[in-house]
């Protein structure tokens, strides 16, 4: 018994050390992916909100069926992610205003940086955009345009986004303007509001919001559609200063 | 040394070599076998009483929304994917009505509502009841042995409805699975959405045929629970394959049809919705009713009225045993929807309030006058204690002056004073949660008084709210749930873990609603005017119980849905979906109507931000007003429309390839 008591400690002093080793020297992800998502109607960069749409990709080099991940695509329309594991990636840009595209498959992502960049029709281009301000009424018109009226999906609404900074958008706002009276209801198809030759509405849309005095605000206006992620086109960033 | 190692290798010898001489073979006593559990009524109440504890019945225990979600089941300590691990008593926290802003509380805000529940292994239990059921045949009556697989099938189809209104279409697994079989097998398929529903319409409709005919036993599946699963269900799957079309997802589920159907298909499913529920009129199921219309409405949730209005009830524990924490035997709802105070709730109080949103519909007095001013009360009681409310809106809902049975308390419940007033209403209520209008003093500390000038010493805020600091006990809508509410509990028991109340799970005014639904739908594809007619029938059957005025149909409505949803509703059938909300308000039905009809993210576009009913006193006019101003907490809403279909499971996904993800995830 004795002899027993002397082995199971043996074996403890030799196998308790495993647990201090340290074994985790695999390096952290570091591939790294950039690049633009390109309205094709207009050869620029979409305008976006930060966060709001995204580039899902799935790592087909680690799996058959891998879980996807989603890089996020900034303001600008342009996305970058240096946190990766190098492989291979199909990749779908999504949760955006445009029509449905095609995934791109098998792109090389690597610690040297890949440039991948993807092009988009939207939905609806929202133009004529406009912001004037009297006293602390601030007025905002727009125009939108279709690339393509075929098939397009029921328009529901135009809303203005209204923020107190530069980001400014459907992901980010100040809620208290973001509500039923200041939008726009349509929920029509593109024949009930296009005009005749079918590519731009006849009258611009208006609507009219109060401000506070002596703060500065940045607006844009967005115009939804509805299809399967309801998100929005929206116009560029418009700086508002109201006076004290 | 040697030695030790002889000695060990001995003692090993030793001991392995003794396992050998037993026999391993032997049936252990502590286990029941296939023959013990088929082939007896105790056996199978046995085999059945685990997968009736985990029936997704979203019960007052239910949470639909925020951490721990899901249904509190008999596995609710267990770490079990899709039921909902945390205290059974927050439920009422997330409880469903709080998501479509029938109420309020701390689970506004996540609409999402996803816990990923994949319940195969009850269908793989019910179906080993249904694969060997049939080697017992020869201990049953020829009755009672279709009764029995009658039964069998009710609880499969119950599964497969939780799953179908979540994901559309699943896999259909009716047979035990070997675990050994190849893998190919093992990963079954999503069935297309359309077969997923016909999968669950002959199950039903074997249930219906073949199940027990007792109409007082409505603790176990029967002929009539699969009928009233059946009108629920083919409701659901004829709105999926009417209305899904209007919400413009596509994708590659989509275009599988494990998304949506066919709108041609909607007819057939109303239909078998109408069949069943016109086969459980034919039973003889009727409204509970008594002279006393409020009285008698409340008595529906709280009197045991089997072979009357009870349909198919889930119990909870009988009063005065050891409480059980943490599980799903008791239910904490008196104590979660009554205030804090004597004789009423003991330890939270008060998590859920009824909104505006859901109180106007009712039959009630006007609280703004024809040119926009607050109307003036002689008294709160004025609001509630005439003929202009309906029976069934005090039923449901406790208002400032009313008095709650068990504790005799008169519930106080106001906001603040104005000392004077001569706004309009609307000028009283923006969307501003701190907004304070000219000449008013409100939120202290309840019950207590205080100097206003000129008026003395007056009291500011009700005993029981609105509070601003502390969003349980105390009101913070102005207006208390009172359905469901035990009106026979024994005070001591107002506290977590030891409400008793039975859920109703299925009541024949829910079935007079789903006729009406499903009438009117089915005129309207058949262009049968009779059918539209009829519906009217079954809502003023439901009005007369409730003691509300009749309402007739319109000749010629109008659409009012374009605006709204943005596809075409006439106001017909958007009054009987009004009629659906007052009839089953807090039974956790709202938000899966709003999602069925394909609604709820239109109607929660916008940040939705509830409307509540909070008394004032107007103290240079000694009168009482009330003011429909935003929740005080600024709890708002949203939907994105993705959630009409849920996400399968990323980990089921991952055991099986061959799932195809639902489109917008």
């Amino acid at each position: 018994m004795k002899h027993l008591y002397t082995i199971l400690l043996g074996c403890a002093v030799l196998l308790g050390p495993v647990s201090c080793m340290k074994i985790d020297n695999f390096e952290a992800p570091a591939a790294k992916i950039q690049g633009r998502i390109i309205d094709k109607t207009t050869g620029q960069p979409m305008l976006l909100d930060h966060g709001v749409s995204h580039i899902r990709i799935w790592e087909m080099s680690y799996s058959e069926h891998p879980t996807p991940q989603d890089l996020a695509i900034k303001e600008d329309g342009t996305y970058y992610n240096d946190k990766l594991f190098s492989g291979t990636y199909d990749m779908l840009p999504r949760d955006g205003a445009w029509w449905p595209c095609d995934t791109t498959y098998n792109v090389a992502i690597g610690k040297k940086g890949t440039v991948q960049d993807f092009e988009v029709i939207p939905y609806l281009h929202v133009v004529d955009f406009d912001a004037t301000l009297e006293g602390t009424e601030l007025t905002l018109t727009c125009r939108l345009q279709a690339p393509v009226t075929d098939g397009l999906p029921q328009i529901r609404e135009i809303r203005p986004f209204i923020n107190n900074n530069i980001h400014c958008g459907p992901g980010n706002h100040i809620d208290y303007y973001y509500n039923d009276t200041n939008r726009i209801n349509l929920r029509k198809m593109w024949p009930a509001i296009g005009d005749a030759d079918g590519n731009q509405t006849v009258a611009p849309y208006s609507l009219k919001i109060q401000l506070k005095a002596g703060y500065t605000y940045w607006v844009r206006m967005g115009v939804q559609v509805n299809d399967t992620y309801t998100s929005w086109n929206l116009s560029e960033v418009k700086k508002i200063v109201v006076p004290e | 040394m040697k030695a030790t190692f002889k000695t060990i290798l001995l003692a090993a010898a030793l001991l392995g070599g003794a396992v050998s001489c037993n026999r391993l073979d032997l049936e252990p006593k502590g286990m029941l076998d296939d023959g013990t559990l088929f082939s007896s009524e105790f056996g199978v109440r046995k085999y059945l009483s685990g997968l009736y504890n985990d029936l997704p019945i979203e019960d007052f225990c239910y949470k639909y929304a925020d951490d721990n979600k899901g249904y509190s089941t008999m596995n609710s300590n267990g770490n079990k994917n899709g039921y909902h691990v945390g205290n059974v008593w927050e439920a009422l926290k997330g409880y469903g009505s709080t998501i479509c802003y029938e109420t309020t509380g701390r689970g506004n805000g996540d609409t999402a509502g996803q816990w990923g529940y994949w319940p195969y292994d009850r269908v793989r239990e019910i179906n080993v009841m249904i694969d060997k059921l049939p080697e017992y045949q020869d201990a049953w009556t020829a009755d009672r042995y279709e009764e029995l697989m009658a039964e069998a099938r009710f609880i499969r189809a119950y599964f497969y409805f939780a799953m179908a209104k979540r994901y559309g279409g699943v896999p259909i697994v009716d047979k035990v699975q070997d675990p050994t079989a190849p893998m190919e097998e093992l990963q079954v398929t999503r069935a297309t959405e359309y077969d997923t529903w016909k999968f669950i319409y002959d199950d039903l409709k074997f249930a219906m045929d073949n199940g027990a005919s007792d109409k007082s036993e409505v603790y176990r599946g029967n002929r009539y629970s699969a009928a009233a699963l059946m009108a629920k269900a083919m409701l659901w799957a004829g709105c999926v394959a009417k209305y899904n079309q209007y919400t413009g997802i596509t994708g590659p589920a989509t275009d599988a049809g494990l998304m949506g159907m066919d709108p041609a298909d909607a007819k057939e499913f109303f239909q078998y919705a109408y069949d069943a529920c016109k086969f459980l009129h034919d039973a003889g199921f009727k409204l509970h009713t008594g002279a006393d219309k409020e009285k008698a409405y409340t008595e529906i949730f709280i009197e045991d009225l089997a072979g009357e209005e009870d349909i198919f009830v889930k119990t909870f524990g009988t009063p005065n045993t050891v409480v059980p924490w943490n599980s799903s035997l008791y239910s904490s709802y008196d104590d979660m929807v009554l205030p804090m105070g004597t004789g009423m709730a003991q330890s939270v109080g008060a998590a859920i309030h009824a909104t505006w949103d859901l109180v106007s519909l009712y039959e009630t007095p006007a609280v703004v006058d024809a040119d926009g001013y607050p109307v003036r009360f002689d008294s709160y009681d004025d609001f509630w204690n005439t003929d202009e409310m309906e029976p069934r809106c005090r039923a449901n809902f406790f208002f400032s002056g009313m008095v709650e049975p068990v504790s005799g308390t008169k519930l106080d419940i106001q906001q603040g004073v104005f000392t004077t007033l001569a706004a309009k209403a609307a000028d009283l209520t923006p969307e501003d949660n701190n907004f304070v209008a000219p000449n008013c003093i409100k939120l202290q500390d309840p019950g207590k008084t205080q100097d206003v000038g000129g008026f003395g010493n007056v009291k500011i805020t009700g005993a029981n709210g609105i509070k601003r600091n502390g969003d349980e006990g105390f009101s913070t809508t102005g207006i208390f749930v009172r359905k469901y509410m035990n009106y026979k509990a024994d005070p001591a028991t107002r506290q977590l873990h030891q409400s008793t109340q039975s859920w109703k799970v299925f009541r024949y005014g829910e079935i007079l609603v789903d006729w009406a639904e499903a009438a009117y739908e089915l005129g309207l594809e058949t262009g049968n005017d009779a059918l539209k007619a009829e519906a009217f029938e079954h809502v003023n059957e439901i009005r007369d119980r409730a003691g509300a005025h009749r309402h007739e149909m319109v000749a010629n409505p109008a659409d009012i849905g374009e605006e709204l949803y943005g596809f075409p509703l006439d106001e017909n059938l958007q009054y009987i979906r009004d009629e659906r909300r007052r009839e089953l308000c807090i039974e956790n039905q709202g938000e899966w109507d709003q999602r069925r009809w394909r609604t709820a993210h239109s109607i929660l576009a916008s940040n939705y931000w509830p409307r509540t009913l909070m008394p004032y006193k107007v103290l240079n006019e000694d009168k009482y007003i009330f003011l429909n101003e935003v929740e005080v907490y600024g709890r708002r809403l949203s939907f994105d429309k993705r959630n009409y279909y849920e996400a399968i499971p990323g980990g089921e996904i991952n055991k099986n390839p061959k799932l195809v993800r639902n489109d917008g995830y």
